[in-house]
């Protein structure tokens, strides 16, 4: 008896364990599974409009947030096991789900998503939509350039030279307590949008398509990257250490600050002194570096219809502008305003800034996410790793080339 | 035969149970990682048998070695700093004349207590180069702000200080507790002897703990070859790759460049670099039935 009882409970956990080991999410009609991967604001912004949803249609939607450095792994698993989640809100798209997820160009058709960003596969059909666009900015201190007694471009017509807003800062720097003229984030990114301020266009490929390549106005940005890391204008740090770029500008000890749209939200809630977004300086363009992340629609999951109709009804102008004011996003949709419940004149400036760029900026980050979905390996960092080595003295300007082409060439290139 | 296994059920149970464990959860990720070795795997999609084409490359690759001998450097340095640090607080908190005892526990160990990554940002925020503590204080007192995080040695001294403070605290435990266990007899019959202090300490303490002080130098080595998130939260492995260990390096290939079977590779050379250091040093200071 006392066996037969062993054996019966047994059997009973079993079934409860190998049914806890099922699809578990998403499998009714009535429920959508979104994997999302950002902050609390993002990931607020994304639930309030599930809730949103589910008033209006009855439609529950699953938001599940995943750590950023989990995400696509999270995301492969789960295509592989079968249990892929209906929508995903993504930072970039590897090969292993690029044939499970579904057909959106009729979404980006009628809302009219950013052509730059939004990504096509071979055929031309839209495989992810941007759900926002972020881009690479200047913010400054005012308090510190009020100061010292000088002046800060107000409209596109005072936009700084690079070589104006160096001379601006070495003031600043003389007549304050300020400890360095300006910040930069550590990452290729923000750099980028740098050498194209400078003529350059970066990294490319050359016009026979063999290699990547790069020209005289990028190695000489690069340079004078190099020249003001180590002449004091640039904490070196940051690039070589690790220091936190944002925390140093907050601490109210640096004048500027080379960062982006998404710290925005950041600072209107938590800077206490006065700062602007203000249009960068250009050396020969003017060039700010797009990037952003995307949504995506799995075919193969237990609900990719109810996925799909979630997908349309958030790109709907309505929906998505509200998405937008939440999460503090820069629009993806080319007809679409939105009135920001803080910072509205950064955004304002931001939104000029794009508008105002050389052609170059996004292209890079839609081209990367569209290789990498077409089955290339994609960037392993080395463009960064070598600036840095570069700053650290541990390799020259030619061997920083040499890296980040081959890095560039092997992820792009080859499969 | 039956009768047999009836009267031992509940040890096989027992121990059977452990095997299994031992088997799924140590013994087949270990064979995991020395096949994903000998694969191009990236973490994602399949995984395609190469040989041995990684290590060969691990073997001519600068970048591993700058990182394993920035290892072997860190464990050389910190380990003997660690063990006199140790075993000196533990003298002093089990010396008959000392106060406060149970407080200088207390606070000696509770760096023990906290992340090697949280440890890292409590030393960056100490040490930190333009904003930190002790610049400032080093500023304040006339002097000039050391650049400790853009210079590979100052940063190396940084890692090691911080790694001290957090190290020290098991280890005095164990030595604590070893201090104890030495029969007071031997001590005394030293004393009557005309033995002073330092002899007592040679010549009885140093043997009698002779069996903790092998445990704290293994497993010191031991945790220091395999340093991760301390140095990953307070340099970041800088200034540039200057700093950069091999766990972190194994991180970094695996990790941000998507190259697991490789970094599986550089793995599988650190876990037998470790299991010769265990060997070599159980040949030397392990005697056996200690």
């Amino acid at each position: 008896m006392k066996k037969k009882l062993l054996l019966s409970s047994i059997m009973t956990i079993s079934l409860f364990t190998l049914a806890g080991c099922g699809n578990s999410g998403g499998n009714s009609s009535d429920q959508v599974t979104l994997y999302v991967s950002g902050d609390v604001t993002e990931g607020n912004a994304y639930s309030k409009m599930a809730e949103k949803y589910e008033e209006e249609t009855g439609v529950h939607v699953e938001v599940t947030d995943i750590p950023y450095a989990d995400l696509t792994t999270k995301i492969s698993t789960a295509v592989q096991s079968n249990d892929a989640p209906d929508v995903a809100r993504v930072s970039g798209v590897v090969p292993d789900w690029s044939e499970y997820l579904m057909d959106l160009s009729d979404v980006a058709e009628e809302s009219k998503t950013i052509e730059s960003m939004t990504i096509r596969d071979e055929e031309g059909n839209v495989k992810a939509l941007p759900t926002d666009v972020t881009a690479v900015g200047m913010f400054i201190n005012t308090d510190l350039f009020d100061e010292a007694g000088v002046a800060y471009p107000m409209s596109e017509d005072e936009i700084w030279t690079w070589d104006e807003f160096l001379a601006d800062i070495e003031e600043v720097m003389e007549k304050t307590d300020a400890r360095f003229g300006f910040v930069m984030d550590a990452s290729d990114h923000r750099l980028r949008a740098f050498t194209y301020q400078f003529g350059g266009k970066d990294f490319f490929l050359n016009e026979d398509e063999t290699s990547y390549t790069t020209d005289d106005e990028t190695i000489s940005a690069l340079e004078k990257f190099y020249e003001l890391n180590n002449n004091g204008v640039m904490p070196k740090s940051v690039w070589t250490a690790g220091e936190d770029a944002a925390s140093m500008f907050k601490s109210g000890q640096i004048p500027a600050y080379i960062s982006g749209s998404w710290q925005i939200k950041d600072f209107s809630e938590n800077i206490d002194f006065n700062w602007k977004a203000v249009y960068m300086p250009f050396e020969d363009v003017r060039a700010t570096n797009m990037g952003g992340n995307f949504m995506v629609g799995f075919e193969n999951s237990s609900n990719s219809e109810g996925g799909k109709a979630f997908i349309e009804w958030l790109y709907q102008p309505e929906n998505y502008t509200e998405l937008a004011t939440y999460a503090g996003y820069l629009p993806a949709l080319e007809d679409v305003a939105v009135n920001y419940e803080g910072g509205q004149e950064a955004y304002d400036i931001y939104t000029q800034e794009i508008a105002a760029t050389d052609e170059i900026s996004g292209k890079q980050t839609s081209d990367q996410v569209t290789k990498t979905m077409r089955g290339y390996t994609g960037l392993t960092g080395s463009y960064r790793d070598s600036v840095v080595q570069y700053l650290n003295d541990e390799i020259d300007i030619d061997t920083v080339i040499e890296n980040t082409i081959k890095d560039y060439n092997e992820g792009y290139l080859e499969k | 035969m039956q009768s047999k296994l009836k009267k031992n059920k509940w040890p096989l149970i027992f121990t059977g149970t452990n095997m299994i464990l031992f088997f799924l959860f140590f013994f087949l990720p270990a064979i995991l990682g020395f096949y994903y070795s000998l694969t191009d795997y990236k973490g994602y999609s399949t995984a395609n048998f190469i040989g041995f084409e990684n290590y060969t490359e691990l073997f001519q690759d600068p970048s591993f070695y700058k990182a394993m001998l920035r290892t072997f450097r860190y464990a050389i340095t910190l380990v003997p700093i660690v063990y006199v640090s140790s075993l000196a607080i533990a003298l002093l908190l089990n010396s008959n004349y000392a106060k406060g005892k149970v407080l200088g526990k207390i606070i000696i160990f509770l760096p023990w207590t906290i992340s090697g990554i949280i440890a890292g940002v409590i030393w960056k925020w100490l040490f930190g180069e333009h904003f930190g503590f002790i610049n400032y204080i080093i500023s304040v007192a006339g002097g000039e702000a050391v650049p400790w995080f853009t210079n590979a040695n100052a940063a190396f001294a940084v890692i090691i200080m911080a790694a001290v403070w957090g190290g020290t605290a098991f280890n005095m435990l164990q030595f604590s507790n070893a201090l104890k266990n030495i029969p007071a007899s031997l001590y005394e019959a030293a004393e009557m002897d005309g033995a002073n202090s330092s002899q007592k300490f040679w010549n009885i303490t140093l043997p009698a703990i002779k069996p903790t002080s092998f445990m704290v130098i293994l497993l010191a080595s031991i945790g220091s070859m395999k340093e991760f998130a301390l140095v990953q939260s307070l340099t970041d492995g800088g200034p540039g790759t200057d700093n950069v260990f091999i766990v972190q390096y194994i991180y970094q290939t695996g990790f941000e460049k998507m190259r697991v079977g490789y970094a599986s590779a550089a793995s599988m050379v650190l876990f037998a670099i470790l299991l010769i250091l265990g060997l070599i040093q159980m040949k030397i200071g392990g005697n056996k039935g200690e």
